[in-house]
C-alpha cells in the first residue's frame, strides 16, 4: 500500500504515553570500544542493566495497580465485610488487640443487616493501619485481605491478615542535652509494652549544671481495654520523680524535690489535653552564706499537692524554626489538696509565624507569654508572710536567652541583694524578623532581628499595675542555627530599657541554646 | 574574648545600655530598729531548748528584740535555730548571729563572765539529753512534739512530718548516746536499707537512723545531775550565787521550764524536777519575771 492510498483514510484517536521502541537494546552502552573509539567499561554496562530491570519492575507495578484499581473499581460497590481482623508476629494481649479492632468488626445496621461494601472494607484496614502506626510500637506492618476462616463467616466476609514486626523490647540510651540554660548528660533505658497493654516504663538519670541530678522513672500506656477502646491519642501516665537544683546562678541557694504525679492526656484535632495530679516535697536548703532575708525566708521544705490542666495547639511546620502555623499553650494549676502550699496558678504561651516574602523566603515570628500566680493562704501552721515567702520554686522567672533576650538568665524582676526571687504576675513578648543567610538560603544559618519584651512583678509590689506598664526592652541581631533537637542562637543585642533590679549580659554577645525561645 | 575579637570591647555603646534604669518597687525592703531573735515557736515562748536558752539569755540581760517563728533551720546560716538578726536599715546587708556570737554582742564582744565548765556540762550534757529523751522518745511525749516542730494539718503533710521528727529523733540519740557513754565517737552503722541508701546518695553530717537509747541509764544521769544543780542553787537567787543572771542560768532555765511545761505530768524527768522545790521556785519565778508566764 502507498502512501497517497492512505490520505483518505481517518486518523485512529490514540494517547500516550508513548515510549521509545525503535531499538530493541535501548541506549544500550556499545561493546567493542575499538570499533566506535569509546570504550565503556563493566560498570557502565552494570548500571545500564540495573536501570532496565527498575523500570521494568516499575512498569510492571503500575500495570498491577492499574489492574487492582480497575478491580475495586469494578466491585467497590459490591458487598463485602470485614469479619476478623488476624494480627502475626505480635506479643500484645489478645484482649488488647480485640479492644482496638472491636470498631472496625462490629458494622451491623439498625436493623441487623450488615450492608458495608468492599470500599467500607479497603477503609477500614486503612484506618486499622493508621491506628497500629499511631501506636509507635511496630517496626512493620503488612497487610492483605484473605477470605474470612471462620465457620460462620457469611458470603462477602473477608478477613484481615496482618504480619508486624515490633520494635525492640528493651531500649537504652545515653545523651548529653544542653538548653535552658544549663547542659546535662543522661542515661535512659526503655522497657516497651510491660504488660501486654503497650505499658512503657522509661527510667532516667542525669547530672547537669544546674540540675546537679535528677532522676525519674516513667510510665505510660494506652487506657487499659477493660476501661474502655484503647487509642493511641488517649494515655496514661504516672511519674516518680526525684531532682537536685542549684539555683545559685541567680538566687543563692538549692533545692531538692522528690515527688510524683500521674495523669492523662489526650489529642484532638484541634490540639491537645493533658490533666495531672502533682504531690512534691520540695526543700531550699544549702544557702549561700549571703543569701538574703527573703530567701532565708524561703528556705526550708513544702509540699505541693495540685491539679493542673495544660492544653497544646501546634501547627507549625518545624517546632524549632517555624516558618508559618501558631503554637498555643494554656496551663491551669491549682495547688492546695493538701499540701502546705495553696496557689491558683495560670499561664499562657502563644507562637505565631508567617512569611513575609515567598521569594525572599524570609518571615516574620511573633511570639507573646503571660502567667500569674495567686497565692491562697498556707495550712495554717504558718503566717500568710512565710506562706508567700514559701512559693519560691512556684513563682515564674524572666530573662534570658530563650526568655527575654540580653539579660540575665532568670534575673529579671524582684529581687533582694544579690537573689532574684521570682515573680506572681509576669508578660513578655518578642518580634523577630528571621532570613535566610546571605548567598546561602539552602543553609540551616538564618539571620535575624529581634525585639524583646517584658515584666515580672511580685503582687506585694505596692504599684503593681504601674510596674507592669514599664516593661523592660532589649533589642538585637544575630544567627540562629537549627540542630535536629534544638536551636542555637548568638545574639549581637543590648538592653534599651531596664528596671534597676534587672541584671542584663555585661557584654553585647549573648549565646542561645534551647527548644523554645520567645 | 569573643567581645574583643569583634572588636566590641573599646565601643563605648556597650556601657551605655541600657538607656533607661526605672525603679518599679522590684527591690526587697527591709528594716528593723530591734534586733529579731528567730526561733521554732508556736507561741511568745520558745518550745525548743537552745532557742529558749537565748530568748531568756537575752530578757536576762535587759535586751529588747522581736521575736520570730521560722521554725525552719534551713534559713539559718548555720542551719541552726535560734539565728539573732541585727539592726539595720534598707540597703544594710543584716548581720545575722548564732550561738556564742549572740552571747559575745550581749557581753559586748567579750564573754568575760566564763561560768563553771563543770556546772556548764551539767546542764547542757546531762540535763539536756535527759529533757531529749523525755521530750522525744517516750511515746506519751513524742507525738505532741512531733506536732510542735512539724505541724501535719493532712495525710500528706505528715508523711513529711515523720521524715524530718525521725532525722530529728535519730540526732538526739546519738547524742544522747555520746554522753551515756562518754565517747565523743560512736560506732554506727546502718542497720536498715533505707537509711544506708539514704546515707550513700544524700550524705549528711545529721545521722538517718536512731541509735537505742538507754533510758534507764538517762534516768540515773538526770537524777544525779538534778541532785548537783538543786545542791548548788540551794537558796540563792541565781546558780552561780552572785546577784546578776549568768548565761547558766539561760542554760539551767531553758530545760527545768520546758520539763515542767512540756512534758507531761506523769513523766518520770518532770516527778523527779518537782521533788527538787528549789528548782521548781527558781523556774516558776523567772518565767513569772521575766516571760510573764505561769507553770
Amino acid at each position: 500500500m502507498s502512501v497517497s492510498e492512505l490520505d483518505g483514510v481517518a486518523k485512529p484517536s490514540i494517547s500516550g504515553p508513548f515510549y521509545e521502541t525503535t531499538s530493541a537494546r535501548e541506549e544500550e552502552p556499545r561493546g567493542g570500544g575499538e570499533e566506535d573509539g569509546t570504550n565503556p567499561t563493566l560498570h557502565a554496562k552494570r548500571v545500564w542493566m540495573n536501570e532496565m530491570q527498575q523500570r521494568r519492575l516499575n512498569g510492571e507495578y503500575e500495570t498491577f495497580g492499574r489492574r487492582l484499581e480497575e478491580i475495586v473499581a469494578d466491585s467497590r460497590d459490591s458487598p463485602a465485610r470485614l469479619s476478623a481482623v488476624r494480627v502475626n508476629g505480635s506479643t500484645l494481649r489478645s484482649s488488647f488487640l480485640a479492644a482496638v479492632f472491636r470498631p472496625y468488626l462490629n458494622d451491623a445496621g439498625a436493623d441487623g443487616v450488615h450492608n458495608s461494601t468492599l470500599a467500607d472494607v479497603l477503609r477500614k484496614s486503612r484506618d486499622v493501619h493508621h491506628t497500629l502506626t499511631a501506636f509507635d510500637h511496630f517496626a512493620g506492618i503488612e497487610m492483605a485481605l484473605e477470605p474470612a476462616q471462620s465457620v460462620l463467616a457469611q458470603h462477602g466476609d473477608v478477613d484481615l491478615a496482618m504480619g508486624v514486626r515490633e520494635r525492640g523490647k528493651l531500649w537504652a540510651k545515653s545523651s548529653t542535652d544542653v538548653g535552658s540554660g544549663e547542659g546535662s548528660a543522661n542515661v535512659s533505658v526503655r522497657v516497651r509494652n510491660l504488660l501486654g497493654g503497650l505499658e512503657n516504663l522509661e527510667g532516667q538519670a542525669s547530672w547537669g549544671t544546674r540540675t546537679t541530678s535528677a532522676f525519674h522513672l516513667a510510665y505510660t500506656s494506652p487506657v487499659p481495654e477493660f476501661i474502655c477502646t484503647p487509642s493511641p491519642n488517649t494515655q496514661l501516665n504516672a511519674q516518680v520523680f526525684q531532682a537536685e537544683r542549684d539555683h545559685s546562678a541567680y538566687a543563692g541557694v538549692k533545692e531538692g524535690t522528690v515527688g510524683a504525679r500521674c495523669g492523662w492526656s489526650s489529642t484532638q484535632k484541634h490540639g491537645s489535653h493533658h490533666v495531672s495530679y502533682e504531690a512534691a516535697w520540695r526543700s531550699l536548703h544549702s544557702l549561700h552564706p549571703l543569701a538574703s532575708l527573703s530567701l532565708r525566708d524561703a528556705a526550708g521544705s513544702s509540699v505541693k499537692s495540685a491539679v493542673a490542666h495544660t492544653f497544646t495547639h501546634d501547627s507549625r511546620d518545624d517546632i524549632h524554626m517555624s516558618t508559618r502555623g501558631a503554637y498555643v499553650n494554656s496551663l491551669v494549676e491549682y495547688a492546695g489538696l493538701g499540701g502546705s502550699v495553696s496557689f491558683l496558678k495560670g499561664q499562657l504561651q502563644m507562637y505565631v509565624a508567617r512569611p513575609i516574602d515567598s521569594a525572599l523566603n524570609n518571615f516574620l515570628a511573633l511570639s507573646f507569654r503571660a502567667g500569674g500566680l495567686l497565692p491562697m493562704g498556707g495550712d495554717g501552721s504558718v503566717s500568710d508572710e512565710n506562706t508567700h515567702a514559701k512559693l519560691f520554686s512556684d513563682r515564674f522567672r524572666l530573662g534570658g536567652p530563650t526568655s527575654v533576650r540580653m539579660f540575665g538568665h532568670n534575673r529579671m524582676g524582684p529581687r533582694d541583694g544579690e537573689d532574684h526571687l521570682g515573680g506572681d504576675v509576669f508578660y513578655s513578648g518578642g518580634v523577630s524578623v528571621i532570613t535566610p543567610f546571605p548567598t546561602k538560603p539552602q543553609w540551616n544559618l538564618k539571620c535575624q532581628g529581634f525585639v524583646n519584651a517584658g515584666q515580672l512583678v511580685s503582687l506585694k509590689n505596692v504599684d503593681l499595675w504601674g510596674a507592669l506598664l514599664k516593661p523592660s526592652m532589649s533589642v538585637g541581631v544575630g544567627l540562629v542555627y537549627r540542630f535536629t533537637p534544638i536551636r542555637v542562637e548568638l545574639n549581637l543585642g543590648v538592653p534599651v530599657i531596664a528596671a534597676t533590679t534587672d541584671v542584663s549580659t555585661t557584654r553585647p554577645i549573648q549565646l542561645g541554646v534551647g527548644m523554645e525561645y520567645l | 574574648m569573643i567581645t574583643e575579637f569583634l572588636g566590641l570591647k573599646g565601643i563605648p555603646l556597650t556601657g551605655r545600655f541600657p538607656l533607661k534604669r526605672m525603679d518599679v518597687g522590684h527591690a526587697a525592703v527591709h528594716v528593723t530598729h530591734q534586733p529579731v531573735l528567730w526561733v521554732y515557736a508556736r507561741s511568745s515562748i520558745s518550745f525548743e531548748p537552745e532557742c529558749l536558752k537565748w530568748q531568756i539569755y537575752l530578757l536576762l540581760n535587759g535586751v529588747e528584740f522581736k521575736l520570730k517563728s521560722t521554725n525552719e533551720p534551713n534559713g539559718s546560716p548555720n542551719s541552726r535555730l535560734p539565728v539573732l538578726e541585727l539592726p539595720h536599715t534598707d540597703g544594710q546587708t543584716p548581720v545575722l548571729l548564732t550561738d556564742d556570737q549572740i552571747r559575745a554582742y550581749v557581753e559586748d564582744g567579750s564573754c568575760n563572765n566564763v561560768p563553771d565548765e563543770h556546772l556548764l556540762h551539767t546542764i547542757e550534757k546531762q540535763l539536756r539529753i535527759s529533757f531529749l529523751t523525755y521530750h522525744l522518745f517516750i511515746p506519751s511525749a513524742s507525738l505532741h512534739s512531733a506536732n510542735l516542730y512539724f505541724p501535719a494539718t493532712t495525710k500528706l503533710i505528715s508523711l513529711q512530718q515523720s521524715h524530718h521528727f525521725n532525722r530529728l529523733k535519730a540526732s538526739a540519740s546519738v547524742e544522747i548516746a555520746k554522753v551515756v557513754s562518754g565517747n565523743h565517737v560512736l560506732d554506727h552503722t546502718h542497720t536498715t536499707l533505707t537509711s544506708w541508701l539514704y546515707a550513700r546518695y544524700f550524705p549528711s553530717e545529721e545521722p538517718y537512723e536512731c541509735v537505742p537509747v538507754d533510758v534507764d541509764a538517762v534516768d540515773r544521769i538526770a537524777a544525779n545531775a538534778l541532785s548537783e544543780l538543786s545542791a548548788n542553787l540551794a537558796s540563792n537567787t541565781w546558780i552561780l550565787g552572785g546577784d546578776k543572771p549568768t548565761y547558766a542560768d539561760a542554760c539551767l532555765f531553758a530545760y527545768l521550764y520546758l520539763t515542767l511545761s512540756l512534758l507531761p505530768p506523769s513523766s518520770h524527768l518532770r516527778k523527779r524536777l518537782t521533788g527538787h522545790i528549789n528548782l521548781t521556785h527558781y523556774t516558776q519565778r523567772i518565767a513569772s519575771d521575766y516571760l510573764k508566764a505561769r507553770i
